[in-house]
């Protein structure tokens, strides 16, 4: 630590100090060593985007074939294996890992920190992630894509499937859990304990609030989806009998521990969208968010009753009626909190003076009333006479698509377009942004309205084909049509994208005029983050308290006598704060770059692989160097120059 | 053969189409329901549509109002506070619980409303792809139709031979899974005679698409015959096309796979085939029972379901036409 002395030091050197400290040293051993949260932030949104792309694809194969009865455009195997990687691909590699590629890049900066606290980790689940998608992926290129369902009930997925499909799957699923318990871990001590020097729990930024929870939720419920595919990894490679019901295992047990995770997880990947909403709202709106305490009670409450429901998946296995009924009820409980997101919403809009309609506000408004939908949708699969015809059907698939799509995917593009300046300093095309946003949302509409009538007459999901004259083929139809119509708004994003990036008009620190504190910092944002830790003592640092915008610090400005904490050894200090309320609390050392996590990460590979192919050789080999990598990552503790 | 194969591939949707739209079952689901569990279920459907629409309509007519008015620029942030309270409470709390008590109320009445009777005991059997319903006064197998009496609480025991099927007839009740190791109940009730779709639910592998059945609800008394029509052995040869067919089938794989109750045919891997000619369906749905598919069927039936269990069958053309008489006279 070192307090800055204006006798000797400008502003000017103490940037460039930090600058040297901070950045990843140059070309690919700089690539591949890189713990900065930003950059990893960046990998993440990446590699999530690309598998919403082959999500996306895959399911637009489904719905090419589905776009008449008794089409052959896919046989019966191929569409089995794409809605399999679909819902796998969506949940484990695109929903679960996009908050997570926002949470990176973001929760820091809203906080006022230089890095997530465990650095290291942060890179080995992102290392982590990439290594479990082309794990899951390199199963097309040997011909055993899983085909189980994304939801694997055993013994279809255990006795009565063949060759190494499902083995992928049960791996794969467990790998990419390591992944996201680790980022978990890593969000929570940072939001408790990198924190900027004042910046008490009532002030923190929303979309931190609704990270922590749900990392506190990852925390909780991926323990069941490790177990639960590792048992049927033993089950299937072992010859085990968890699940075996002719051998004293039991077939719901595998239902209990997946859906024990199955629905926290979705609750998992909405709200940070919420939180995402929460920021982007209020911003253009001039106004703080209504209801502060409420919107963090009603997110909290969200991610306890998350864990009271999973038995709601389960209404048709013929358990009890009271057990049942008691998922029942607290499923119903959800609609409490959600209605009050809703309210809180709602209320913000209200008081609003003048409301901006950029098209981040478009995405985020047209989330709001999409998502609308589903929730309602999902009080009524809460009553069980009504489940137990509407589970399993159409009604479904289009209530959770709502969900997700309205809850993750359409706030993303909101974020895209909100965030996507401070990381890359240029602005996306406003006009595309909206075109796409109305095409997009035109499409998601066409694409899964109908398919709730389609359930109320009888059409089962998962099915590959129908026959004609069950009164299927139009909706079927509008609903193929809607999902083309949707993936062509996704592609004007991205071309919105690549357009904007050509023509890259400047953003500047604050484009928007937002009042958060990832707002203070360049776009974009400098290695270090702040050069000063700022100070917070409101909810809306950059918004003075009667509502209008203030000339923006930006970089925060090195003070004389501030804490900059720019070392001259080229440490990664950064402040440590204590308690509810973010005492100051002492000067962090971080641990700087290093390759051992990308080791790491490749070395579970291995390990997995060989599991996978039954080679205890390569599964030893495997262990040996994780162990290996970790000692490597140790040994330089301190330093990240010594940890090469 | 080939030709044979091709008619039955081309022909298969249109023919298909045509015969359920001609079948007279209307296959609108849960929202005709012709049973008490299904008139339950299209109940609070109705009810929670109509609620949610309102509830829906209301709060986005209160949203688009706040997205389009302009609140007063000298508004006193106290009263914008109460104002803030007042929603948040009023929507977040307050409308939830309205809404949760009459639903709570509802989704309790409407599970003791359910017809648990068992007046009837039916047994039904899943397998990939299919199903099996046993009968026990008098003893009975069939497959891929159920019939049962109208007016009646049929309680349908509900089992699996391999993985986890669903069972479900919209028309007449909520669905009810069908595991490994447990043994689910569901009471079917069928207020008007008629043939009603059912289908298997849960995602069971390869021709999860194709495993459909019937219910076909009939009067009291036309049940009880029925059941005894079903009891009879299967028919003997009467022509001497069918008795070349029952040779065909008594020496080749058929009758290794398939039960003909009276003859030596005994084998339990596929459906009884006894009064196979009585059924409307193929496969389970897979394709009418008629000659042209039945043809197709007999020779490879993984053209008109991959995937199913029964495997091609080398057979002379000659005799095929046989066997199909054959199979066309187990009335």
């Amino acid at each position: 630590m070192s307090i800055l002395d204006p006798a000797t030091d400008s502003a000017q050197q103490v940037k460039h100090r930090l600058e040297r400290t901070w950045s990843d040293r140059t070309g690919t051993p700089g690539f591949f060593s890189s713990v900065d949260h930003k950059r990893i932030g960046h990998r993440y949104l990446v590699t999530s985007f690309v598998f919403f792309l082959l999500g996306g694809i895959e399911a637009l194969m489904m719905r090419t074939q589905l776009a008449t009865p008794d089409a052959a455009v896919l046989d019966p195997d191929l569409y089995n294996r794409m809605l399999t990687m679909h819902g796998t691909t969506m949940f484990f590699l695109f929903l679960g890992t996009i908050i997570a590629a926002w949470g990176n890049y973001i929760i820091p900066l809203a906080i006022g920190a230089r890095d997530m606290a465990y650095p290291r980790m942060n890179a080995l689940s992102y290392w982590v992630f990439l290594f479990a998608g082309i794990f899951l992926y390199s199963s097309f290129f040997v011909g055993a894509i899983p085909d189980g369902g994304w939801f694997a009930y055993v013994p279809l997925t255990t006795d009565y499937s063949e060759g190494p499909a499902m083995d992928f799957w049960a791996l794969g699923v467990v790998f990419v859990g390591i992944s996201s318990t680790v980022g978990a871990i890593n969000f929570i001590v940072t939001v408790f304990k990198m924190r900027a020097p004042g910046m008490t729990m009532s002030r923190l930024p929303l979309v931190v609030w609704s990270t922590l929870t749900t990392s506190f939720m990852i925390v909780l419920s991926f323990p069941a989806i490790t177990l639960a595919p590792l048992l049927m990894a033993f089950d299937r490679i072992v010859g085990t009998h968890f699940f075996d019901a002719a051998l004293g295992g039991d077939p719901l047990l595998w239902q209990h521990l997946f859906w024990f995770w199955g629905h926290p997880i979705v609750y998992i990947v909405f709200l940070p969208p919420i939180g995402w909403l929460y920021m982007i709202i209020p911003t253009f709106t001039g106004r703080p968010v209504a209801g502060y305490t409420w919107a963090v009670a009603a997110t909290v409450a969200t991610g306890f009753i998350s864990f009271g429901v999973w038995v709601h998946h389960m209404f048709a296995t013929g358990l009890p009626d009271v057990t049942a009924s008691f998922f029942s009820v607290a499923s119903l409980g959800v609609s409490f909190p959600t209605a009050v997101a809703f309210f809180v919403f709602t209320a913000t809009l209200w008081t609003a003076r003048r409301i901006r309609w950029t098209a981040a506000m478009l995405w985020a408004v047209g989330a709001l009333i999409s998502f609308a939908i589903g929730g309602i949708t999902g009080v009524m699969v809460a009553i069980m006479p009504f489940d137990w015809q509407a589970h399993d059907t159409y009604f479904v698939v289009a209530h959770l698509h709502y969900v997700l799509v309205a809850g993750n995917v359409l706030p993303m593009f909101a974020a895209f377009h909100y965030w996507l300046p401070k990381v890359t300093g240029w602005m996306l095309d406003e006009r595309l942004g909206k075109i796409s946003f109305w095409v997009t949302t035109v499409g998601l509409h066409l694409l899964f309205f109908p398919q709730h009538w389609l359930g109320l007459v009888g059409m089962p999901r998962r099915v590959y084909t129908y026959p004609s004259g069950l009164g299927w083929d139009t909706a079927n139809l509008a609903s193929t049509v809607g999902a083309y119509l949707f993936a062509g708004g996704v592609l004007i994003a991205i071309g919105n994208f690549f357009l904007s990036r050509r023509r890259a008009v400047p953003a500047g620190p604050n484009p928007w005029g937002a009042g958060t504190l990832e707002w203070a910092t360049t776009s974009p944002v400098a290695p270090y983050n702040f050069a000063q830790i700022p100070v917070v003592t409101d909810r809306y640092p950059l918004w003075t308290a009667d509502g209008g915008v203030v000339d923006v610090p930006v970089g925060i400005e090195p003070q004389p006598g501030g804490v900059v904490l720019a070392p001259e050894e080229h440490h990664h200090e950064t402040l440590e704060t204590v308690g509810l309320d973010a005492r100051y609390g002492g000067v962090l050392e971080m641990v700087g770059p290093s390759p051992w996590p990308l080791w790491t990460a490749a070395s579970t590979f291995l390990a997995f692989f060989g599991f996978l192919i039954h080679n205890a050789i390569t599964l030893g080999i495997g262990v040996v160097a994780v162990a290996g990598s970790l000692i490597g990552w140790h040994k330089g503790h301190i330093s990240g120059e010594d940890a090469s | 053969m080939v030709a044979l194969r091709r008619l039955a591939a081309a022909r298969v949707s249109t023919l298909l189409g045509t015969a359920v739209a001609l079948s007279g079952c209307a296959m609108s689901g849960t929202l005709a329901p012709r049973g008490p569990d299904a008139q339950v279920a299209a109940g609070i459907w109705w009810y929670m549509f109509w609620l949610g629409t309102a509830i829906f309509v209301g709060w986005l007519a209160i949203f688009v109002v706040a997205m389009v008015r302009r609140h007063p620029i000298d508004a006193d942030v106290e009263d914008e506070r109460r104002l803030h309270q007042r929603f948040i409470v009023g929507g977040g709390i307050i409308l939830p619980c309205l809404v949760f008590a009459t639903l709570f109320v509802y989704d309790l009445w409407g599970i003791n409303a359910l017809p648990r009777g068992d007046e009837v005991v039916v047994d039904a059997t899943a397998y990939q792809f299919w199903w099996e319903f046993g009968y026990e006064q008098p003893e009975l197998v069939t497959a891929n139709e159920l019939y049962i009496p109208t007016g009646t609480d049929v309680e349908v025991r509900l089992r699996t031979d391999d993985v986890i099927h669903s069972f479900w007839v919209p028309q007449l009740s909520g669905k009810r899974d069908m595991i490994p190791g447990r043994t689910n109940t569901l009471t079917l009730h069928a207020t008007e005679p008629g043939r009603y779709l059912g289908e298997c639910t849960e995602f069971c592998g390869l021709q999860h698409a194709n495993m459909r059945f019937e219910v076909v609800a009939v009067p009291p008394d036309e049940y009880h015959a029925w059941l005894d029509d079903m009891v009879q052995p299967a028919v003997e040869p009467s022509t001497a096309a069918e008795q070349r067919g029952y040779d065909a089938f008594m020496t080749s794989s058929c009758a290794a796979c398939h039960v003909v109750r009276g003859t030596p045919a005994d084998g339990r891997v596929g459906p009884d085939l006894t009064h196979f000619a009585s059924r409307r369906w193929l496969g389970a749905g897979a394709a009418p029972n008629d000659r042209a598919h039945l043809g197709s069927w007999v020779v490879n039936a993984q053209v008109l379901k991959p995937g199913n269990t029964m495997p091609p069958v080398e057979i002379a053309a000659d005799r095929l036409a046989d066997l199909l008489t054959y199979l066309e006279s187990l009335e």
